[in-house]
């Protein structure tokens, strides 16, 4: 499925038609709690509450080959409003690490890959629409996987 | 597997069982010797088949719960099925809205049952709940603190720290160091450490339950082995994630770890 990378202020954007993972997107993998608040009664009696939730977005884009596409990345990156639009959903979004990225080789700088953490922008209080969404398929590590929640069907490479 | 029903958000009284149900086939009682909550139970000794009694109360809109939630002791053993709980939205409980089936229950043992409503979005206006005796063979019942509650039921690889001692948090878990360097620790109490992970195969409606309303809500509980526990998280920042099995989103499971909620001092009836 493709996941694009957006600059609405411009506009531009770049797709990339077969990352390796996308997780956290679609469907309740990671998470974090918003200003979340622990208290203790003076008998023991634990009091927890929060004001709403963040998706921890993960997208592996594998290699990107395209050179005008990995200075994209920085750009978008740079940029003050970033946004990702992902099985039916657009997203603003903010770097998990805000202090920057890097790139992953292996054995040749000529296979760069790139792994990116976001975070929801803006904390949600209820269910975002890529989570009701049931129609992806997904590509995971090495490991091609078509189909949906339903019906998966495992291509091995 | 071993099944939780993870519970949140405020719960809903239809019948707390303190006062009579009233009479259809058999005449039930209360039984202020034997309850699991407030002051009474309702006892009844079933006979034939069909509506044995009901309870009604004021009108209530129980459209945004999930579960009936109640606890049920038979004096015999009984198979899944033979009874229900009817639903209605009839003061007199003459018709079904809902018909929640019982699981099997195990003779003198107090049932913690939490049943999924078919239609509870429609159930703006309950009235009545009803005890429905469906094969032949008396048995007595008794039924405690009937409830509407939201919930959602998993499959589990295996529950820690509620029905036996695993971990536990002391309070108060302070250390005093004497001048003499001698170091003293006086809990009075600890609180459990529920920990289990939910297995893959969970559907979608399941997993976005775990979140909202479940990880946002401030009231939360775990019923397992015939116990509710109000929990917290053990992580209140990043209270669970998921683990992709083999890497793939396919397979997903969930490890959570929860605090018991409360503390006490003598250990809880699940451990004995």
């Amino acid at each position: 499925m493709v996941i694009k990378f957006i600059i609405p202020s411009v506009p531009s954007e770049v797709s990339f038609t077969s990352p390796l993972m996308v997780r956290g997107f679609d469907d309740v993998d990671d998470f974090e709690l918003v200003n979340p608040v622990n208290q203790v009664g003076l008998e023991g009696t634990l009091i927890q509450s929060c004001i709403g939730f963040r998706r921890i977005i993960t997208v592996d884009l594998g290699v990107v080959f395209d050179k005008t596409s990995r200075v994209f990345l920085t750009t978008w990156m740079l940029a003050a409003d970033r946004q990702l639009e992902y099985a039916s959903e657009t997203l603003a979004v903010t770097p998990r690490d805000p202090t920057g990225f890097s790139s992953v080789i292996k054995e040749s700088k000529y296979f760069r890959r790139y792994r990116f953490e976001v975070m929801d922008k803006v904390p949600l209080t209820t269910i975002p629409a890529a989570w009701e969404y049931t129609g992806a398929w997904y590509d995971a590590d090495s490991l091609p996987i078509f189909g949906s929640d339903g019906v998966p069907i495992y291509v091995r490479t | 597997m071993e099944t939780v029903v993870l519970k949140c958000g405020t719960d809903i009284t239809l019948h707390a069982c303190d006062t009579a149900w009233t009479a259809d086939a058999v005449t039930p009682s209360v039984d202020t010797v034997d309850f699991k909550e407030g002051t009474g139970s309702m006892s009844v000794t079933t006979t034939g088949t069909g509506l044995q009694c009901h309870g009604s109360f004021s009108s209530i809109d129980i459209s945004a719960k999930t579960h009936i939630q109640f606890y049920v002791k038979a004096d015999s053993d009984t198979a899944a099925g033979k009874f229900t709980l009817r639903v209605s939205i009839l003061t007199d409980c003459s018709a079904a809205y809902d018909t929640l089936s019982f699981p099997a229950l195990t003779a003198g043992v107090w049932t913690l049952c939490a049943l999924e409503l078919s239609i509870a979005s429609a159930l703006t206006q309950a009235k009545s709940i009803g005890l429905v005796q469906n094969t032949a063979g008396d048995v007595g019942i008794h039924i405690d603190s009937v409830l509407a509650v939201n919930a959602c039921s998993y499959d589990t690889y295996g529950v820690k720290g509620l029905d036996d001692v695993d971990g536990i948090r002391l309070w108060p878990g302070v250390m005093n160091e004497c001048p003499d360097g001698e170091r003293r620790t006086s809990p009075s109490a600890y609180g459990r450490m529920p920990m289990f992970t939910i297995a893959p195969g969970t559907t979608k409606t399941q997993r976005l339950w775990l979140v909202v309303p479940f990880a946002l809500a401030s009231t939360k509980a775990v019923l397992y082995a015939n116990e509710e526990i109000a929990v917290v998280f053990q992580d209140a920042e990043v209270p669970f994630s998921s683990e992709w099995l083999r890497g793939t989103p396919i397979g997903r499971a969930y490890p959570m770890a929860f605090l018991e909620k409360s503390v006490r001092a003598t250990s809880p009836t699940s451990w004995s």
